[in-house]
């Protein structure tokens, strides 16, 4: 394995559609994307929504079925993937505020971008269906219908001519509408005694007026999809313009029967902040008026789906880039406990284990010397176990009731505790104790997220010579990778340009601060306090939490540094608030926490530094 | 579009200059260009120093005023900040001093100038009509090696620079040069804003040794990640070069994606970006900016003067 097969993409917005389909292993979501319904596709950044809309397009559907030699899954719609991103969502932004511009170009040079983007997006999926159905050659009865369908095209939207009847034209006659628009802006800016009488027509026109006539003439066109269904794909709504969203979700109950929406969105945040907002009136309803499609992990059942889907990515990767068929679980092994245990423990100490029972458990066996010497080196844990009627020099569970109650809880903290302690005492030890390996682990580290996932792997690969038809990467190897992974992750999330939000006069919060703040609080509680069976691990943001850090929170929701675990709750009038979150599996290591969720503490009491109203001061930076 | 022409020339090449323009910072350098070359400078020449209206007690920020008011400058308050302060000025002074010239040559020395200042300045030159013909002459004074600061700043500042951005379709993907400098992080979290296609610019070792080795270290990170194909050192002194090499990048890159520049490092990098941007239209250059957050650093200068020479 070479260092520049590393690099390949696995972006979906850089991949063609031809890409995209090749690659493609479809997953429990996708088959609920597939639904004849209004879908909002919710998931952070990285978690393979952009793949999911784009594959229900026709050009990805028909290299899909190419490429696997099958039956393509029988969708009901014609899907048009919408595409935006954060160079235009700041773009506009940043023109919202400008001064320079009269009244009307700054109402309606927005809605002009986003109407002009849609159209050529239809254009493109017009051309798709096109040349798939004459298999990509082109004949006299094609050129025909297009000729006739562009002719029509010209008239429904005002198209200026003179103008040849072809989709390209049609394309590069909305392009110079663009151009018009920014030689306007820069005439307003630049020529201070420019006058403009009226803008050009196409500044007013509403988009999905566009789009029903749009598709109404291919079906007048192409019969056979004059009752076609229209699927229009929405990516990233997020950093789509306000109205835009607002719209969208209105729709959801009011639009033409011919027409359905695919939304991507985070999870919960934005459509939340819509929905909320009082001025407006939604109507739309959780399964009466659209499914909604969660791309994370949130609970047991989305992590088995989440492991075959990753076991079977990290497969075909590993068949990519391997002369061999080694697999995933050959280079990373298993994420049993007892393998890093046994690593710590001589067998002198785990003598008795093989004339026992099963149990790591049992008098003797790994669990039984871990307890037994973490209360040997831990005060407090040795007080905890008398105070349960445990005995720290023999401690066994004496029933089922106590092993499931009491030993099966204090394991995860029991490993992680011995671990640091053991390691230097003191807790600041520079040693790795390697509590993170395995294959399993690698998944749960990932939270669903398929970017993190090939990063992650990539990361572990890169860290071997090894060769590659032996490569079996130690527990050790594998937990100072991933370590240092999930470290560069969150200097990453600080170094997010958005990270930064003022949350009082001229202070300042980063995101990275704030999760450091929360992972350190609870690594606090687990490693260094006195032993508790009940640490915590999420965190509710409550009522005395400022706004602005509810809005750095949702920036990690939809980054993917924060959880949101109660995603019951998809429209919610308090946003956030309420909700239980923790931090992203991927930052465990950083803050030496198990993958483990446990129990939850109020957000403001994690930021506040004793009796202190305000959020600790040190946190904040000034300008 | 108007047609730029560019050319690096030595200081001695420089001619009679008609209006300088230069900035009192918290740097030694500030003032370096304007003794130097005050040869070229004579009594008609009007020569404005524009000052930071904040840190305004930094002790060498009022070394550098005092200097500059004892070599005849007109001292000009404003904020690092403010994207219309230059062009404002600009377009006071040539109104009310050149507007009968047919020909004027403008030293800028933005050494010590924010990005939006001199950014500020080119667009002005570029885009107002003031019938005569304006030969710029930038001039950047180059610093002693000075170790990076051990503080992370925040890029607090992200937004395109008015003027050298326009609105695209997001029908393509975004391409993203970086121009790195060895401040630690910044550069790395604009991959992930962006969602882009990552393409790095830095320094090679032809002047400062260790300014590139932080470079290096300080982004290893991100330099490890991003394929050595798209990775670009070039020579500072060499900025025809440079901006050759940045100009035909940003036309290949234009078939397949939408261009965005980031320029984190040396501002003779981000001068280039701007021209190219004004040159090709379609590439955007974006302010990546701790505003003031900005480490002060008194950089001193190494006694060599790198100046550009645009007409337009």
């Amino acid at each position: 394995m070479t260092k520049l097969d590393i690099y390949e993409s696995f972006n979906a917005r850089y991949l063609s559609f031809e890409d995209i389909a090749r690659t493609f292993i479809a997953n429990s979501q996708f088959e609920q994307l597939l639904g004849n319904n209004h879908t909002l596709l919710m998931g952070p950044r990285g978690s393979g929504k952009t793949t999911l809309l784009k594959m229900l397009t026709p050009l990805s559907q028909y290299y899909f079925s190419k490429y696997n030699n099958s039956k393509n899954w029988d969708l009901q719609f014609l899907a048009i993937y919408i595409p935006t991103d954060i160079q235009w969502k700041r773009q506009i932004e940043i023109f919202n505020k400008h001064l320079s511009y009269p009244q009307n170009i700054i109402d309606n040079f927005p809605r002009f971008l986003v109407t002009n983007n849609i159209l050529i997006c239809l254009l493109n999926t017009f051309e798709q269906i096109i040349n798939i159905n004459s298999d990509f050659s082109s004949n006299d009865a094609i050129l025909y219908q297009e000729t006739q369908l562009c002719t029509q095209l010209i008239n429904s939207w005002n198209i200026e001519k003179p103008i040849l009847p072809s989709l390209n034209s049609i394309k590069q006659a909305l392009y110079k509408r663009l151009q018009f628009g920014n030689t306007l802006l820069k005439k307003f800016r630049y020529e201070p005694n420019f006058q403009l009488d009226s803008l050009p027509d196409y500044f007013y026109q509403d988009y999905f007026d566009l789009i029903l006539l749009g598709c109404t003439d291919f079906g007048n066109v192409f019969k056979e999809y004059r009752n076609a269904k229209w699927a229009l794909c929405f990516d990233e709504l997020e950093i789509s313009p306000d109205w835009l969203q607002h719209e969208l979700i209105q729709k959801f109950r009011s639009i033409d029967q011919r027409f359905i929406f695919k939304l991507t969105t985070s999870p919960l945040v934005s459509i939340v902040d819509k929905l909320s907002m009082k001025t407006l009136e939604i109507e739309a309803r959780e399964d009466e008026d659209y499914r909604v499609v969660r791309t994370w992990n949130y609970n047991l059942k989305g992590e088995i789906e989440w492991n075959s889907f990753g076991e079977k990515l990290l497969t075909q990767k590993f068949q990519r880039f391997f002369d061999n068929d080694r697999k995933p679980i050959d280079v990373f092994g298993s994420d049993e406990e007892t393998r890093n245990l046994s690593k710590n423990f001589s067998k002198l100490k785990v003598q008795e284990r093989s004339n026992l029972s099963n149990s790591p458990y049992a008098k003797g066996n790994y669990y039984y010397v871990l307890f037994k010497e973490l209360a040997y080196i831990d005060e407090t844990f040795r007080y905890f176990l008398i105070h349960k009627g445990i005995d720290p020099s023999n401690p066994f569970p004496h029933s089922d009731e106590q092993l499931d109650q009491i030993f099966r809880k204090i394991l995860p903290i029991a490993i992680f505790r011995f671990a640091y302690k053991k390691a230097n005492k003191s807790i600041r030890s520079r040693k790795n104790p390697g509590l993170y390996y395995g294959l399993p682990m690698i998944y749960e580290l990932c939270d669903g997220n398929p970017r993190f996932l090939i990063g992650l792997v990539d990361a572990l690969l890169l860290s071997t010579n090894e060769n590659a038809s032996k490569l079996k990467i130690t527990i050790q190897q594998q937990s100072i990778m991933i370590h240092d992974f999930s470290k560069k992750y969150l200097d990453l999330i600080g170094s997010h340009p958005d990270s930064n939000r003022e949350i009082y006069p001229n202070k300042f919060l980063n995101l990275g601060t704030l999760l450091k703040e929360i992972g350190s609080y609870f690594s606090s509680k687990m490693l260094r306090e006195n032993f508790i069976m009940d640490v915590f691990s999420t965190f509710v943001i409550d009522a005395n939490v400022p706004d602005k850090i509810v809005e750095l929170i949702e920036l990690g929701v939809h980054l993917g540094a924060v959880i949101y675990l109660d995603p019951k709750t998809v429209v919610s009038s308090e946003g956030l608030r309420d909700k239980k979150f923790r931090l992203s599996y991927l930052l465990h290591p950083t803050f030496s926490l198990p993958i483990r969720e446990f129990k939850s503490v109020k957000l403001s009491t994690i930021l506040k530094k004793g009796k202190h109203e305000k959020i600790s001061d040190q946190l904040t930076f000034s300008l | 579009m108007k047609e730029i022409k560019t050319k690096g020339i030595s200081p001695s090449e420089l001619p009679q200059i008609d209006l300088v323009i230069v900035s009192s910072g918290y740097e030694k350098r500030s003032t370096f260009i304007a003794i130097k070359l005050r040869g070229c400078l004579n009594d008609s020449t009007i020569k404005l120093c524009c000052g930071f209206n904040s840190n305004k007690d930094n002790i060498q920020r009022k070394r550098n005023d005092k200097l500059f008011e004892k070599l005849g400058f007109e001292y000009i308050e404003g904020s690092g900040d403010d994207d219309h302060f230059m062009e404002a000025l600009l377009n006071r002074v040539i109104e009310k001093s050149f507007s009968q010239f047919q020909s004027i040559n403008v030293l800028i020395d933005y050494s010590s100038m924010t990005r939006l200042w001199y950014a500020s300045l080119l667009r002005c030159l570029y885009y107002s009509n003031y019938n005569l013909a304006i030969n710029i002459y930038f001039a950047y004074s180059f610093a002693k090696y000075h170790p990076p600061a051990k503080n992370i700043v925040q890029n607090i500042h992200v937004n395109p620079i008015d003027g050298y951005s326009q609105f695209s379709i997001p029908d393509k993907p975004t391409a993203l040069i970086i121009g790195m400098g060895y401040e630690a992080e910044r550069a790395y979290g604009l991959t992930e804003y962006f969602d882009a296609e990552t393409f790095l610019f830095y320094n090679d070792n032809s002047k400062e040794e260790e300014f590139v080795k932080d470079v290096e270290r300080l982004n290893n990170d991100l330099i490890k990640i991003i394929p050595p194909e798209r990775i670009y050192k070039y020579p500072i002194s060499d900025l025809e070069y440079l901006e050759r090499i940045l100009y035909d990048l940003c036309k290949s890159l234009l078939d397949k994606y939408r261009v965005v520049i980031a320029p984190c490092g040396p501002k003779p990098f981000t001068l280039i970006s701007l021209l190219i941007s004004l040159r090709l239209n379609n590439v955007d250059v974006w302010r990546i900016s701790p505003g003031d957050t900005r480490n002060q650093i008194t950089r001193t200068p190494n006694g060599e003067i790198l100046i550009y020479q645009v007409r337009i």
